[in-house]
């Protein structure tokens, strides 16, 4: 699993602090190595997330990329403990396991960001800069609370792993424990109903009721507006 | 079915389809309720 656009390049970048990169893709770890470095950065970039976990708990690095499936453990589940000890320090998670469950546990796990594979090197140099700015003024972030997990991986109400299809994953994750009224447009099957569906069940709302008003139910509603 | 949805989520499927007027009570009235309207 290679980035997109290898070949561009990233001087356009002007960035500061130490970057820990946890992928066991070499060719991963040394793109964004040469990245990050011509960047301007310093960085560290292991195979293994115990190296990670350890490297996190000396106090090193102003930011974290890592991939989620590890030869030795999941990178997701090192989140909390990432946040615990080091609360306030970015994780952009990277993972081929481009599903909405990614998305979301990314989400729910805290992660500053997440990307799916293979991912565009110039959007997360974006996004790592942005970390790195943030982390320079940010106060520590707050103990993220344990969520249980919404879903199984078997019972994932959307599939697809396009670029357009991560973006709606993203979004979802975003506004799925929101306030927000979300307005949801497509033609028609193109399942707007199921991403109203998975918004719901993939929330804090998703024990309470899901209700479908149709045209007919608001018929009485046309009229006069005040 | 605004009762019906309370604490959840409700779904107006294809809204785009009532008249402005229709549209325009749905938005007020989810104003109305503020923090106690469904999602």
């Amino acid at each position: 699993m290679t980035p997109h656009a290898p070949e561009m390049t990233t001087g356009a970048f002007d960035m500061d602090g130490t970057v820990l990169v946890a992928d066991d893709d070499r060719t991963i770890r040394t793109v964004l190595t040469q990245a990050l470095t011509r960047a301007g950065c310093k960085v560290h970039a292991t195979s293994s997330l115990m190296t990670l976990m350890r490297w996190v708990d000396e106090g090193k690095g102003d930011l974290v990329i890592s991939d989620v499936i590890m030869p030795d453990g999941n990178g997701l589940e090192m989140l909390p403990k990432i946040n615990e000890n080091r609360p306030g320090l970015p994780v952009i998670v990277i993972s081929a396991q481009n599903t909405i469950m990614t998305a979301i546990q990314a989400t729910e796990a805290d992660a500053y960001d997440y990307l799916p594979k293979p991912f565009d090197l110039p959007d997360l140099m974006k996004r790592a800069a942005r970390a790195l700015d943030q982390k320079r003024r940010a106060t520590p972030a707050p103990t993220p609370a344990e969520q249980p997990g919404p879903a199984q991986q078997e019972d994932l109400p959307l599939v697809g792993r396009t670029p357009s299809m991560q973006a709606l994953y993203r979004l979802v994750a975003r506004v799925m424990n929101t306030e927000l009224p979300v307005l949801i447009t497509g033609e028609s099957g193109t399942g707007k109903s199921l991403i109203a569906r998975a918004i719901h069940d993939f929330s804090d709302r998703r024990t309470l009721p899901f209700v479908v008003a149709a045209p007919s139910d608001l018929e009485g509603m046309d009229g006069p507006s005040r | 079915v605004i009762a019906r949805a309370k604490g959840g989520s409700i779904l107006f499927d294809e809204v785009g389809d009532l008249g402005e007027a229709a549209q325009g009570k749905i938005v007020r009235m989810l104003d109305a309720m503020g923090d106690a309207a469904p999602r």
